[in-house]
């Protein structure tokens, strides 16, 4: 705010030195006053807040937030079991990944070997699955949730997400296939892959 | 002269030739043309003597010359790609701005759209398009680029859209999200902004609050007009520099969070296994490249000058200068940089050629204000292995001239 008054009295003052050694006279004060008011005009500031868009409540809230967070947070009531999951793999799931989970024209979901980042980048083919390369347990049951199947995304129940959710982690090894998969233990299903994930700093090369 | 345009195997190439010919008369565009200009309310077919006649009259909409014929190439079955071969200057015009999308283009009412900001902030908010524009606006023109960008898959005959075609430029403009977020105000623990899009992947990004807080938009107008539904009508985000899908497209939802999600998108994808064991993440920024688009494959060149011309760009700011080499990567020299050089833009270079009939190759280097230089296919693969790529892989890539004049792709080492 200030330099906009500022500015505008140096103006006036700039113009009255200009006028030599005339006075102050009524008509620059008038122009002061003239340009001091304008300032505060043209100075408003940026409002607290342009009072745009509307509260959103609950449950507006609720259909829409539907990410779940790597710690848990997010996941919804509700449990399946790899039993069932798999019966919904081969119904809905197989044609595009595979019977086993293998890949086909949609990608690889399960591999039982141990992550090795180093001999993808030396050129080896390696099927990026979840059992060898996914970090966190919780974005398989997100993805799935949110984007799957390919052809009726998002139309799966909660408690399927979670069958399909512990058929896939099963078959990678990485999640008991009589266990029901609920929110109290999706989360704490340690990815292999996980360790091997670092942030990017500088750029190589 | 004539009898040779009517023949309806005549290339467009050809009647153009025959156009600037002197004593060309009568001239009747094949029937494709004239189906073509059918449909352009400015054209008509071409007259032998235009200033005799009167020209096509005022129109809603303009259109490209029948003469031209400029247009994505679809790729893979999941993009479309950028014919920068046949682009000038820096602008990609909007309905050949590249395409990736995981679900296909949804159809969104923009009545119906809202953008909710919510999470760790003190006031969630849905936003409606009217909503947005009343905000402050801001307008930049940068580049955006997908990470995986590099498929030269016809060999030596690919041209330059299958090498780095899902890289374009528009000017955006839309608001700050820096303002929406001092709007929602945030509480002290967020640290991260996810981005969720209204398309049937209902696709999700994290992105660090420090850059949302920088010079990201959340963007609802491209080169003047609102967006195009393959470029996220009626709201996307712009994340300048950084990979293209962070610029989360139909964007409906923006989430703060004191973590990073984890999405899908930013795991089993968008990483890259590295060869010493680590599997790189959030690997944001794109890297300084550049690429000759004149002369490439499949054109070819005759002795005499010509103008080597390309594009260089870079997520970390601006681009300091182009080097270009013409003997196939002994010397090199500075291009010429047409300015403006905006930061994180698209940058046309060019040099002037004389080429003499030899065997050569053509190569650019770019270098940006970072002091980064584009890297060759050597220390690409030295660094991060044979089988690194396609994710930010960036090298220095060139053009073997052939003595007949032809000219092929070639990944330098």
């Amino acid at each position: 705010m200030i330099r906009f008054i500022v500015l505008p009295m140096r103006y006036v003052i700039s113009r009255t030195e200009n006028l030599g050694r005339r006075r102050f006279s009524r008509v620059h004060g008038v122009l002061a006053l003239f340009v001091f008011i304008s300032s505060l005009d043209a100075s408003a500031e940026i409002p607290a807040t342009w009072e745009l868009g509307q509260a959103v409540n609950a449950d507006a809230l609720s259909a829409i937030d539907i990410d779940v967070l790597p710690d848990g947070r997010g996941l919804p009531d509700g449990s399946g079991t790899a039993s069932a999951g798999a019966e919904l793999y081969a119904q809905q799931c197989a044609q595009c990944h595979g019977v086993a989970g293998e890949g086909g024209s949609a990608a690889a979901l399960v591999s039982q070997e141990p992550p090795r980042p180093d001999l993808m980048a030396a050129g080896q083919k390696i099927p990026r699955a979840i059992g060898n390369y996914w970090a966190f347990a919780t974005t398989v049951f997100d993805y799935i949730r949110r984007a799957m199947p390919w052809d009726k995304p998002g139309s799966l129940s909660n408690d399927e997400v979670y069958a399909l959710t512990a058929w896939l982690l099963a078959e990678n090894g990485l999640f008991d296939p009589a266990m029901p998969l609920t929110q109290e233990n999706l989360a704490d299903i340690v990815m292999p892959a996980q360790a091997f994930y670092r942030a990017a700093g500088e750029p190589v090369p | 002269m004539t009898d040779s345009v009517t023949q309806p195997q005549v290339k467009r190439r050809q009647l153009l030739g025959a156009l600037t010919a002197a004593g060309a008369t009568a001239l009747v565009p094949p029937a494709s043309l004239s189906a073509r200009g059918a449909q352009n309310p400015n054209a008509t077919e071409a007259q032998a003597d235009p200033t005799k006649v009167q020209g096509s009259p005022v129109s809603e909409r303009g259109a490209r010359s029948p003469f031209v014929d400029i247009h994505r190439r679809p790729a893979y079955g999941i993009a479309s790609l950028t014919p920068l071969e046949d682009l000038s200057g820096t602008i990609t015009p909007s309905d050949l701005h590249f395409e990736r999308h995981h679900a296909g283009i949804p159809a969104i009412d923009p009545e119906q759209h809202r953008l909710t900001l919510h999470g760790l902030v003190d006031r969630p908010l849905a936003f409606s398009v009217a909503d947005l524009k009343r905000f402050p606006a801001v307008t930049r023109t940068c580049f955006i680029e997908c990470s995986g960008n590099y498929f030269p898959q016809a060999g030596d005959k690919s041209p330059v859209h299958m090498v780095c075609g899902m890289t374009s430029q528009s000017e955006w403009t839309g608001v700050s999200l820096a303002t929406l977020l001092r709007e929602v105000g945030l509480k002290p623990t967020a640290s991260w902004v996810l981005a969720e899009g209204g398309d049937a992947a209902v696709m999700t990004r994290s992105i660090p609050l420090s850059k949302a807080k920088d010079d990201v938009l959340v963007a609802y107008a491209q080169n003047g007009e609102p967006l195009r539904p393959g470029q996220g009508y009626p709201v996307r985000l712009l994340v300048p520099g950084w990979e293209g899908n962070t610029n989360v497209k139909w964007l409906r939802r923006l989430e703060l969070l004191d973590t990073p999600a984890m999405t899908r998108e930013e795991t089993s994808k968008y990483t890259e296994p590295m060869l010493d064991g680590s599997i790189r993440q959030f690997s944001f920024e794109i890297e300084a490249r550049s690429i000759i688009t004149s002369p490439s494959h499949p054109g070819s060149v005759t002795p005499g000058w010509h103008q080597i011309s390309g594009l260089a760009w870079s997520g970390r700011g601006r681009i300091r200068g182009v080097d270009v080499s013409v003997d196939g990567g002994r010397s090199w020299q500075p291009a010429h940089l047409h300015g403006p050089v905006l930061s994180k833009a698209h940058t046309r270079f060019s040099l002037p050629w004389q080429w003499q009939g030899q065997e050569t190759v053509l190569m650019s280097r770019a270098i940006d204000e970072s002091g980064y230089v584009q890297p060759t296919l050597a220390a690409l693969y030295k660094q991060r292995g044979p089988g690194s790529g396609p994710y930010h892989f960036n090298p220095i890539t060139g053009w073997r001239v052939l003595q007949d004049g032809e000219v092929r792709f070639v990944a330098t080492d």
